[in-house]
């Protein structure tokens, strides 16, 4: 589909550099490979095709970083200074709720979401938490980026991202 | 904007009931409103200029457009200009403001202005709307954005469930009061802290109900008023649209803020001169949030000020005396408007039961959408009975 990435093969080359990743590669593919994109241009892809991070631009006028990446600076109103950046992919959650309906698109319940305060970019976005109980995410909790196949019933198959819990992480400044 | 060189009125107002209108279309809800709110202005539809028509869902749920000109049809108004408004929630203030300008910058004398939807959802349905929103597609809902809210007020300040569902419990009263509220029963705290959980800490009871219904207002130039003690002066008339902050604090929205200084500049009052108000009370941590965002308080003390019982009928400065959205109800298209109707209402001394001491100058504040961590937009209205301000 033109204007639309999907995720590539594993990359034969790539995945003989690293034979011990093999069984946790294969394994992420089969879970995310030919999903399409929540979004053109929203991820970093690895060199085997899965996504690695999330995609913001950085201002090198204003120095103001951006998520989802912008077309131009929304305070500066340009396009000449932007650059892809990878954003930081753990955080603290900055805030959460447990929804206990179903959305609209098909989440079903009980699930959580919220804002995370990414630790670098001076950024807060919005997440899906997974990993754990909905309740658990409470504001202050660390946690890590990572990306999923979106549990919602009414979208077609689609690449998502999530927050879960970091590993050793507890909990931090908001 | 350009200094507006006159003074524009509400000339008439006109409502249907809120709530379920199964057997009824979009247009003719619309024109019930528009045929009473000329009827009370003492106009009739050849006195017309020009009119807005806000519909927020109409296209999305009834696969309906032109449903001003489907609304003039029924009321024989055609030729004038006719422009259809959508933006969200806030869609009938929108078409009030567009009006607003007309007559306060000299293009029309007489604009009427109608908002209708029909929201109402198959049980268990949630509102189909903003499908393809990032937020949406990663699990957001309506409910749980202002749960996100609720809980960063509570950790800020102190804010409890108890004061949240006391929200609810206040504005049913009031809807208990006023015939065209979907709502006219009375709620305990403890029914609404016990009723189904729908996005922590927001109950069933914290949340507005999608509703079916139309309002509508004729705005008019001071020397076509027919009636002008019964009209009221447009003290103000702002439209803001968000400002997209990714740090932005979510216990308030910047849009509100701005919509609110702007509204006071342009009407010569401060928020301690404000007699009543309607807010956009979608869920219970809205109409705390938004008596600070319109400066009633200060940051963090919209519950202590609620504990007051301020906000009451019989308060100092009572919110939402209709019902609000909670009980009231809440056709997103229609919303603003009614907000209106009960003003002008509260104004003229023609509000019954739940009639307020005193309505001399009246703000109405909506708010629209969200996106980039703000609202898409909001709109704020003051009213007042000083016919030469």
């Amino acid at each position: 589909m033109q204007g639309i990435e999907t995720l590539s093969m594993m990359n034969p080359a790539a995945l003989a550099s690293r034979p011990e990743d093999a069984g946790h590669l294969a394994q992420r593919q089969r879970e995310l490979l030919g999903l399409r994109p929540l979004r053109p241009n929203l991820f970093v892809f690895d060199e085997f095709g899965l996504p690695a991070a999330l995609r913001g631009c950085d201002c090198k006028i204003c120095g103001r970083r951006f998520f989802p990446s912008r077309r131009s600076c929304m305070h500066c109103f340009t396009a000449d200074g932007l650059v892809e950046s990878s954003l930081s992919g753990e955080g603290i959650v900055h805030a959460s709720t447990v929804s206990r309906v179903r959305s609209v698109v098909g989440h079903e319940p009980a699930y959580a979401y919220g804002c995370v305060s990414l630790d670098d970019d001076s950024l807060r976005i919005f997440t899906a938490f997974a990993g754990d109980t909905p309740e658990s995410f409470q504001p202050g909790r660390r946690v890590r980026l990572s990306f999923n196949r979106i549990p919602a019933t009414e979208l077609v198959p689609t690449l998502g991202y999530c927050f879960v819990p970091a590993a050793g992480g507890q909990h931090g400044s908001r | 904007m350009g200094r507006a060189n006159r003074s524009a009125f509400v000339a008439g107002i006109g409502m249907t009931g809120f709530g379920r209108h199964d057997d009824r279309g979009i247009e003719d809800l619309g024109q019930e409103a528009c045929a009473q709110a000329l009827l009370d202005a003492g106009m009739s539809p050849a006195d017309v200029e020009a009119a807005y028509c806000g519909s927020a869902l109409g296209a999305s749920l009834q696969g309906m457009t032109g449903i001003g000109q489907s609304v003039m049809l029924e009321l024989g108004i055609g030729r004038i200009p006719v422009i259809n408004v959508e933006n969200a929630c806030a869609t009938g203030a929108t078409a009030l403001h567009m009006a607003w300008r007309d007559v306060a910058f000299g293009v029309h004398d007489v604009v009427l202005v109608v908002g209708v939807d029909k929201a109402v959802m198959p049980k268990g349905a949630v509102l189909r709307v903003e499908t393809s929103r990032l937020e949406t597609q990663l699990g957001d809902t309506f409910p749980g954005a202002f749960a996100l809210m609720a809980q960063q007020h509570m950790l800020r300040y102190g804010t409890t469930t108890r004061q949240l569902a006391e929200v609810s419990v206040k504005n049913h009263h009031n809807g208990s009061l006023n015939p065209l509220a979907q709502f006219n029963k009375v709620f305990t705290r403890e029914e609404v802290l016990g009723s189904a959980v729908i996005a922590d800490p927001l109950t069933l009871l914290s949340c507005c109900p999608n509703s079916d219904g139309a309002a509508a207002v004729v705005v008019c130039a001071r020397d076509r008023l027919p009636s002008p003690q019964r009209s009221v002066r447009i003290a103000a008339s702002v439209l803001t649209s968000g400002y997209y902050e990714p740090m932005r604090d979510l216990t308030r929205w910047e849009c509100e803020v701005e919509a609110a200084r702007l509204a006071y500049m342009q009407s010569g009052l401060g928020p301690h001169e404000i007699d009543c108000a309607e807010v956009h009370d979608a869920f219970t941590i809205s109409e705390l949030l938004h008596c600070e965002g319109l400066g009633f308080c200060e940051p963090g003390q919209s519950g202590p000020m609620l504990d007051s019982g301020a906000t009451r009928l019989d308060g100092r400065l009572p919110i939402n005396p209709s019902g609000g959205l909670l009980a009231r109800g809440h056709p997103p298209g229609a919303s603003g408007l009614a907000q209106i109707f009960e003003l002008v209402t509260q104004m003229r001394g023609e509000a019954g039961p739940r009639q307020v001491r005193r309505a001399d100058s009246v703000l109405a504040q909506i708010m629209g959408g969200s996106k980039g961590n703000d609202s898409q937009a909001c709109a704020v209205h003051i009213l007042s009975r000083d016919l030469d301000g």
